[in-house]
C-alpha cells in the first residue's frame, strides 16, 4: 500500500498507515466513521498482525486466526483492553456479522478463526467507513443488514399497544364490576339500616344495637342488647337484627361476615357463657313480646353455634321473618327451639363422637367466610329453578332471590320446567301450580320421572287437604302458601337446601345438620354413624289439621292451614329431631318450645337425655300415635321419602307422647319426636325402621272426610325449620285401612324430601336408601291402624 | 314497625307535616287513622315488598306498574271472555289476577277474585243442570267483575299516590 496524503480534518485522527484516509471521512457527515471503526480499520492495516489478524481472502471481511493472541497482544494495542468478547460485542454493535463456519466449508484460516464481515468494511474502502454506524433502532431500518428489524421494530409497538388496550378493557371491566358489587353492597347495607330504623335501633359504634326509642316490651330490649347473658338470650338479639348476620364472640372476627358493617353486633355482646345451648326462652320472649315488630324482622334465624375457636357461640342468621304476628311469634321459636334442640342434640352426641370428626366436618370459618362475606346464609347459594307463569309473582321471586344471592333460572309454565329440570341440575325448585300448558302437579310428576331428588316446592293458593295431598303424591316436597311472605320462602330455601347453609358449629358440639361442609359422605356418616354420631334422627310430628273438623279441636293448624305449620319430617337417617313442641308439656324434657303457648322458656331437656332414652320417648310415642292413626281414617296421599306418617295428632300431642289419646292430644301442632315405627330412625337404631321407600303411584286419596290428619312429620334435625312454611307431609296410611296403608305405602313417590340429604358431594344429605327402609316395619305400622 | 313505615307514608299522601315524614324514628301512628287505606291494601305483605326495594322504590314500584298494565289487560280480557261465555277462560283470567293481586297485598281484589272463581266453579257444575241460570249466573259475574274493577281503581289510586308521593 502506498502511503499517501491525507487529508486531515481537524476533527479526524486518520493516521493510517498505507490508506487513503478518503476525504469521504472529512467531507461527509463530518463525524467520520466511528472510532472503533477507524481503529478497527487501522488495526487490519498493520501488516505486522497479519498472521493474527487480518483481511479475508477477498478483502470483505477480515478475520481474527489467533483468538487468544488476538485478545493478549493486538487488543490492548488498539483497542485499550484485551478482552475478545469484548472486542466481538463491540462489532456486532456496529453490525458486524461474524461468519458462520459450517462442519462442511473450508476452514482457510484455521480451526479457531474468527471471521467478521461488515458490508461497509472493505480493505481499500475507507471511505466506507463511514457507514458504519451502531446499531440503533432508527439505523436499523436505514440498515439493510437489518432488515427484520423494521418490522419487527413496528411489530412491537403494535403489540404492546394490543396488550395496553387489552390490560385498560380488563381494568374497565374490573372497574365496572367492582362498582356493581360495591352497589349491591350497598343496597344490603342500606337495607340493613332501613330495616334496623325502622325496628328503632341502631346500630353503636361499639357494636351492639341499641333501641333507640324503648320500643317494644322489656324482653325484646333485653334481647337487643345482645346480652348473650343468659344461655337463653343469646340468639336472639341477633334475631331482631337486620339481615343475615353471624354473632360471635368479640375475638372471632372471622366469623361476622365482613360486609355487614353494622353486625358485629354479637361481638361486645355475647356472652363468655359458652354453653351451647343459646337459643330457647329469650328468643322466644323476644318473640312474643314483640310480634309486631317480628313482623317485619329481616332474617333471624338463630342457629346457635359456638365459634370452634372459642367456645363462644356462633349466630348464623338466616331467616327473613315478616309474618304476621302470630306467624312470627311461632316461627322464631321455632326455629330458636329447633335450633337449641339440635343443638342439645347434637351436643348430646357429641359425647360419643371424637372432636376431631367434629373438626372435620367444620372447615374453617375463615375461608367459609371469606367465601361468602356477603352471603352469610348460605355457604353456597341453592340454584333455583322458579317455574311462575305470572310476572307479577316472577318478579317478585326474582327479586327476592337476587337480594338472598341465589342464582336462579325461570321457567313459565310446567312444559318449560320440566324441560330445565332434564338440563339441568338446581338445588331447589319452587313450582306455581296453575299455569298454562302444563300444570305444576304434572310437570312435577313428569320430573320425578328422571329426577326424584331436587325438592320441589309447590307454591299455590290452593291448600286444602286434597291439594296437598295430591302435591306430595305427585312428587312434591313441600308447600309454599300464595301469597308467601319472604321470610317464608327463606324457610323454603333453607329448609330444604340444608346442605348449603353456612353454619359453623363449635367443636364440642355435634353439628348441627346445618354442616358446613355440603359432603354429603361426611353429613351421611353423621347421619348414620351410630348412636353417637351426629345427630340422632330427629323426628317430630305436626299436628296438621287439614279441616279442622274438630277432632283435634285445639288443632291450631287449622288456623295455620295456610301457613303450613306443618313440619316435614324427613327423618334423616335416625335424626331426632325435636319440633317445636311446648316444653313443658313434654314430658322427660324434650322440650323444644315452638310453640306459641310457650312462655318462652326453653328448656332442652334433649340436653339431659341420653339419645336412648329420646329413642324411648319416641317409641312411645309412636305407639301412642299408632294408635291414635288407627282411631282415624284419615288417608292421605303421602309424598314419597317423606318420613311422614300422619299421626292423628292434636294440638295437644306433644304432651302425650307417653300418654295414649285417642284424641289426638297433642297440644302443639307439632308433636315432638314421633317415632312411629314407620318413621325414620338411624340405620344404626335396629328396632329403629328407616324411612319409607319411594313409591312410585299416586296414593289414592283420602278416603275420610277427616280433616284432622296429623302428620307426623319427622324433621331431620338438619332441617330445623318450615313450620311455618306450609310444609305439610302426610304419612299415608294413618288411619286407612290397612290396605290403603299399603298402597298409600307404596306411594311414596319421590325422591327427595326436604330433608333428606344427598349422599353426594354438596347433595342434600344422607339420603335414604330403599334398604333402608325395611318394609316389615311398614307392614309393623300398618298394623297399628 | 313496618308499619310505621307505611304509616309514614300514608301520612305524606294525607299531607301531614313534613316534619312527622322526616324523623325516622318517627312517632307511632295510630293505626285506625288509617283504616280505609288498610282495607285496600294489606299492609304486611306489601310492607315486605317494601323490603326488598332499594331505597327509591325502583323495584316495587315496577312491579306496581306492571301490575297496573297487566289488571287493565285482564279487566279487557275477562269483558271479553264473559261476552263470549267463555268462562274456563275467564276462570284462568280470575286466577292469574287473583295471584298477583295477592302477590301485592291488594286483599280486597285478591277476594273478589276469588269469590268470581268460586262462582265460575259453580257454574260448571251447575250449568249442565241448569241452563238456564247461565245468564243469570252472567250477571253474577258482570257484578262482581264491576266490583273488581272498582276495587282495582281504588288501589290504582292509593298506590299512584304512595309512589309519586315519594318524590
Amino acid at each position: 500500500m502506498t502511503a499517501s496524503t491525507v487529508e486531515t480534518h481537524p476533527s479526524m485522527d486518520l493516521v493510517v498507515n498505507g490508506l487513503i484516509v478518503a476525504p469521504v471521512l472529512s467531507g461527509g457527515s463530518g463525524a467520520g466513521a466511528p472510532d472503533f471503526v477507524k481503529k478497527l480499520y487501522r488495526m487490519l492495516e498493520e501488516k505486522d498482525h497479519d498472521p493474527i489478524v487480518s483481511w479475508g481472502r477477498a478483502g470483505e471481511t477480515f478475520v481474527v486466526k489467533e483468538p487468544n493472541e488476538f485478545a493478549k497482544a493486538i487488543l490492548p494495542k488498539h483497542f485499550k483492553h484485551n478482552n475478545f468478547a469484548s472486542f466481538v460485542r463491540q462489532l456486532n454493535k456496529y453490525d458486524f456479522h461474524k461468519i458462520k463456519i459450517t462442519e462442511d466449508s473450508a476452514k482457510p484460516y484455521g480451526d479457531q478463526a474468527w471471521e467478521f464481515q461488515h458490508p461497509k468494511f472493505q480493505v481499500g474502502k475507507h471511505e466506507l467507513l463511514e457507514d458504519i454506524k451502531r446499531k440503533t433502532p432508527n439505523n436499523k431500518k436505514l440498515n439493510p443488514a437489518t432488515a427484520a428489524s423494521p418490522e419487527d421494530h413496528m411489530a412491537v409497538p403494535d403489540d404492546y399497544q394490543t396488550q395496553v388496550d387489552q390490560l385498560l378493557k380488563t381494568q374497565a371491566d374490573m372497574q365496572e364490576e367492582l362498582t356493581q358489587c360495591k352497589s349491591k353492597l350497598d343496597t344490603q347495607s342500606r337495607l340493613m339500616r332501613n330495616i334496623l330504623k325502622k325496628l328503632g335501633y341502631q346500630s353503636l359504634d361499639d357494636g351492639s344495637v341499641v333501641s333507640v326509642h324503648g320500643k317494644g316490651s322489656d324482653s325484646r330490649d333485653k334481647s337487643i342488647k345482645l346480652t348473650l347473658s343468659s344461655k337463653h338470650s343469646r340468639s336472639h338479639g341477633s334475631n331482631s337484627k337486620s339481615r343475615p348476620e353471624q354473632i360471635s364472640e368479640s375475638h372471632s372476627p372471622p366469623l361476622i361476615t365482613s360486609s355487614m358493617p353494622m353486625l358485629p353486633i354479637s361481638s361486645s355482646s355475647v356472652s363468655s357463657s359458652p354453653t351451647p345451648f343459646g337459643v330457647n326462652g329469650a328468643t322466644s320472649d323476644f318473640f312474643n313480646g314483640t310480634s309486631s315488630m317480628v313482623t317485619s324482622t329481616p332474617f333471624s334465624h338463630p342457629f346457635v353455634c359456638p365459634d370452634p375457636s372459642l367456645g363462644a357461640p356462633v349466630f348464623t342468621l338466616g331467616q327473613l321473618t315478616t309474618k304476621k304476628q302470630d306467624f312470627s311469634s311461632k316461627r322464631p321459636k321455632l326455629s330458636a327451639g329447633k335450633a337449641a334442640i339440635r343443638r342439645s342434640v347434637t351436643q348430646k352426641m357429641s359425647g360419643e363422637r371424637s372432636s376431631s370428626d367434629l373438626s372435620q366436618a367444620f372447615p374453617p370459618t375463615s375461608s367459609e367466610d371469606d367465601n361468602e362475606g356477603s352471603n352469610p346464609i348460605w355457604s353456597m347459594p341453592p340454584r333455583v329453578l322458579l317455574v311462575e307463569d305470572d310476572d307479577i309473582c316472577r318478579r317478585l321471586s326474582t327479586r327476592f332471590l337476587q337480594l338472598l344471592g341465589c342464582p336462579f333460572d325461570v321457567a313459565e309454565d310446567g312444559v318449560a320446567a320440566v324441560g330445565k329440570m332434564s338440563q339441568q341440575k338446581y338445588d331447589i325448585v319452587l313450582m306455581d301450580i296453575m299455569m298454562p300448558k302444563l300444570d305444576g302437579v304434572s310437570a312435577t310428576t313428569q320430573i320425578r320421572q328422571f329426577d326424584a331428588m331436587t325438592p320441589i316446592i309447590s307454591m299455590t293458593s290452593n291448600t286444602t287437604p286434597n291439594d296437598i295431598m295430591n302435591y306430595f303424591a305427585n312428587g312434591m316436597n313441600d308447600i309454599l302458601a300464595k301469597p308467601f311472605s319472604n321470610g317464608s320462602l327463606l324457610k323454603m330455601l333453607e329448609k330444604h337446601c340444608q346442605h348449603l347453609r353456612h353454619i359453623k358449629l363449635g367443636p364440642g358440639l355435634l353439628e348441627d345438620n346445618n354442616s358446613i361442609s355440603r359432603s354429603g359422605e361426611q353429613q351421611a356418616d353423621r347421619m348414620f354413624g351410630g348412636v353417637g354420631s351426629g345427630q340422632g334422627g330427629m323426628e317430630f310430628s305436626m299436628n296438621y289439621n287439614g279441616n279442622n273438623q274438630g277432632q283435634n279441636q285445639n288443632n291450631r293448624h287449622n288456623q295455620n292451614n295456610q301457613n303450613n305449620r306443618m313440619g316435614m319430617s324427613l327423618g334423616l337417617g335416625g335424626m331426632l329431631m325435636l319440633s317445636n313442641e311446648n316444653p313443658s308439656s313434654y314430658p322427660g324434657g324434650l322440650k323444644h318450645g315452638l310453640d306459641s303457648n310457650d312462655d318462652g322458656n326453653y328448656d332442652f331437656g334433649l340436653a339431659d337425655m341420653s339419645y336412648d332414652e329420646m329413642m324411648d320417648q319416641m317409641e312411645r310415642f309412636a305407639a301412642t300415635t299408632q294408635q291414635q292413626h288407627s282411631d282415624h281414617s284419615a288417608a292421605s296421599s303421602l309424598s314419597p321419602d317423606q318420613i311422614h306418617h300422619r299421626s292423628l295428632h292434636s294440638q295437644n300431642n306433644n304432651t302425650n307422647n307417653n300418654s295414649n289419646n285417642s284424641n289426638n292430644s297433642n297440644n302443639t301442632p307439632y308433636s315432638p319426636l314421633s317415632l312411629s315405627p314407620s318413621q325414620q330412625y338411624s340405620p344404626q337404631q335396629q328396632h329403629h325402621p328407616i324411612r319409607h321407600p319411594m313409591p312410585s303411584s299416586i296414593p289414592t286419596p283420602p278416603s275420610s272426610n277427616s280433616s284432622s290428619m296429623t302428620l307426623s312429620i319427622a324433621t331431620s334435625a338438619a332441617m330445623g325449620q318450615g313450620y311455618d312454611s306450609g310444609v305439610m307431609a302426610y304419612t299415608p296410611g294413618f288411619g286407612h285401612s290397612q290396605q290403603q296403608q299399603q298402597h298409600h305405602q307404596q306411594n311414596f313417590a319421590h325422591g327427595n324430601l326436604p330433608l333428606s340429604i344427598k349422599q353426594e358431594g354438596g347433595g342434600y344429605g344422607p339420603t335414604f336408601s330403599p334398604h333402608h327402609h325395611p318394609q316389615n316395619h311398614l307392614h309393623h305400622h300398618q298394623q297399628h291402624s | 314497625m313496618l308499619e310505621l313505615v307505611v304509616h309514614r307514608r300514608t301520612a305524606e299522601l294525607k299531607g301531614l307535616d313534613a316534619d312527622d315524614r322526616a324523623t325516622d324514628s318517627g312517632t307511632e301512628t295510630d293505626p285506625d287513622e288509617y283504616d280505609n287505606v288498610d282495607s285496600i291494601i294489606d299492609h304486611t305483605t306489601f310492607d315486605q315488598l317494601l323490603d326488598l326495594d332499594d331505597e327509591d322504590h325502583t323495584f316495587t314500584r315496577g312491579l306496581v306498574d306492571r301490575y297496573f298494565d297487566q289488571a287493565k289487560k285482564t279487566f279487557i280480557e275477562m269483558e271479553s271472555a264473559i261476552a263470549s261465555k267463555n268462562y274456563p277462560e275467564l276462570s284462568r283470567l280470575g286466577h292469574f289476577f287473583k295471584g298477583s293481586s295477592a302477590a301485592l297485598g291488594l286483599t280486597k281484589i285478591k277476594d273478589s277474585c276469588e269469590k268470581l272463581l268460586q262462582h265460575l266453579g259453580n257454574l260448571k257444575d251447575t250449568v249442565a243442570a241448569k241452563p238456564i241460570s247461565l245468564s243469570e249466573d252472567e250477571t253474577v259475574i258482570r257484578e262482581l267483575l264491576e266490583q273488581m274493577r272498582k276495587e282495582y281503581e281504588q288501589v290504582e289510586t292509593f298506590l299512584k299516590l304512595f309512589y309519586d308521593g315519594e318524590q
